[in-house]
Formats: structure tokens, C-alpha cells, sequence
């Protein structure tokens, strides 16, 4: 999977309006999402080399993500990349989230200079480490209640 | 003496003390002090897009005199311009400025 993302998911918008898709709005949404609390599945916090960083948590719903949250490092491009990503994995299982790649991210949100489309790979570890708690936590209780 | 300007502002800064103050001095080695960065905020980004021909002049002479240029991040994805700059311009904010000037730290920073 390289192609663009299938973009999906209320988004705060009005209207019922599709809601732009660019950088900048993309932070706008993320910075307002980070000011919420954390949920109950937290994932390690991953940084790149130049210390910016991300760590997700998520809350699963039945068999399908239904929040998701972050704490990023203030740089644009990430916390644009991570919004992105909350908005495009919920309501996915975990299990298909982990099959989004960077690649799929940069795609996506077009605009972003190449020195800085690092970022896509530090948001999609961070989301993936939350998805490993919750899928290790669910396997557990999964093995504990059978 | 080293010198960082910042160009915060809007309305004349750009076409009028960059362009025809500050550009022409540098172009002619008689500028006084020595550059070694500019920063751009808001609109004044928009001289950084490729193409642009007061752009095209200061790319020209901050190659020649190892001037650091960097546009705002967050003002360039406002304006979608983000990766249509020079080449060779990035973007950044305060740490990637100030890592970027680590180097070579100027005396003054200079603000218009």
C-alpha cells in the first residue's frame, strides 16, 4: 500500500462539508486534538533524529479504533501527519492500521518539502506502537477469558 | 560584526528595504556589516517562492556570501507554498533557525 490514503471520518467540519486536506489545516485539527487527554492504550514515544517526536494512544471500541490521540513535538509538519493519521485510522481495526505506511501519508498531504517528509515515518511508528499495546493487551485478555 | 535579519512584518518590507536598501548593498559588497541569516514571516515568504525575481537576486548573492535564507514552516503551509521555494531554501521555525545559525551565530538580530 503507496497509493494515497481512502480518507474518511467526521472531522469537526461543518456542513457536512469535506474537510480540506492540507497541511496547514491538518494542524490546526491536530493542535486541537493534542489538548485532549490521553486514552487508556498508550504507545512508546518515538523521536527522529533531530528529537522531534510523537507518542499515540488509542481507544478501541468493540474490534475498531475509536478514538485516537497524540502528543507531538511542536512541528507543523508532524502534528499535521499525525491528525492525519487519527483521522484516517479510526474506525479501522487495529490490525489494518498497521498496514499504513509513511509513504501513503506524504501522498496524501501533498506540499510538504522532501526534508521534512521524515516526519510520515516518525508519526506512523508512534501509531504503531500504540496499536502493538492494544493488540498485545487484547491477546492477553483474549487468551486470559478463553 | 554578524548580522540575522528578520523580516516580521508586512506592508513594505520586502519590496522596499529588502529590495532597495539591503539587496542592492549586498549585490554592490557595500552593505557594512557581514549577513549571515534572514528569516521571513507571513506574506514576505512569498519572495522566497522560485521564480520570484527579487527572490532570484537575493538566492543569487546569499549563495555568493553563504547567507543563511529560511521561510517560516507554519506561514508557508499557510500560503501552500511550502515546497515551491528556491532550491536549496528551507523551512523552519526558531530551532531549525537556530541550529541552522549554530555555526556561524550572528552578533545582532535584527528585526523589521
Amino acid at each position: 500500500m503507496t497509493g494515497a490514503l481512502d480518507l474518511h471520518g467526521p472531522t469537526g467540519d461543518c456542513c457536512n462539508a469535506t474537510p480540506r486536506r492540507s497541511v496547514s489545516t491538518c494542524f490546526d485539527r491536530g493542535r486541537r486534538r493534542q489538548r485532549l487527554p490521553e486514552l487508556p492504550y498508550g504507545g512508546r514515544w518515538i523521536a527522529g533524529a533531530d528529537q522531534v517526536g510523537a507518542r499515540f494512544s488509542v481507544e478501541l471500541s468493540g474490534h475498531l479504533l475509536s478514538d485516537i490521540r497524540f502528543r507531538a513535538t511542536t512541528c507543523i509538519t508532524l502534528v499535521a501527519y499525525c491528525e492525519l493519521l487519527c483521522e484516517t485510522a479510526r474506525g479501522m481495526t487495529p490490525l489494518a492500521a498497521m498496514h499504513l505506511r509513511a509513504a501513503q501519508l506524504v501522498s496524501t498531504l501533498p506540499g510538504v518539502p522532501e526534508d521534512k517528509q521524515d516526519r510520515a515515518a516518525i508519526a506512523i511508528t508512534s501509531l504503531h506502537s500504540a496499536l502493538v499495546a492494544i493488540m498485545d493487551t487484547n491477546s492477553t485478555t483474549t487468551v486470559e477469558e478463553s | 560584526m554578524k548580522v540575522a535579519y528578520i523580516f516580521a512584518t508586512q506592508r513594505h518590507n520586502v519590496s522596499y528595504v529588502l529590495a532597495k536598501m539591503i539587496l542592492p548593498q549586498l549585490e554592490e559588497d557595500r552593505h557594512g556589516v557581514e549577513v549571515v541569516g534572514m528569516f521571513f514571516f507571513e506574506d514576505n515568504n512569498y519572495v522566497l517562492t522560485d521564480g520570484n525575481p527579487i527572490g532570484q537576486r537575493l538566492v543569487d548573492v546569499a549563495r555568493r556570501k553563504n547567507i543563511l535564507l529560511m521561510g517560516c514552516d507554519q506561514c508557508c503551509y499557510e500560503r501552500e507554498i511550502a515546497d515551491r521555494l528556491f532550491e536549496g531554501v528551507p523551512i523552519g521555525c526558531f530551532p531549525d533557525l537556530y541550529g541552522a545559525l549554530a555555526g556561524n551565530m550572528p552578533d545582532q538580530v535584527i528585526t523589521l
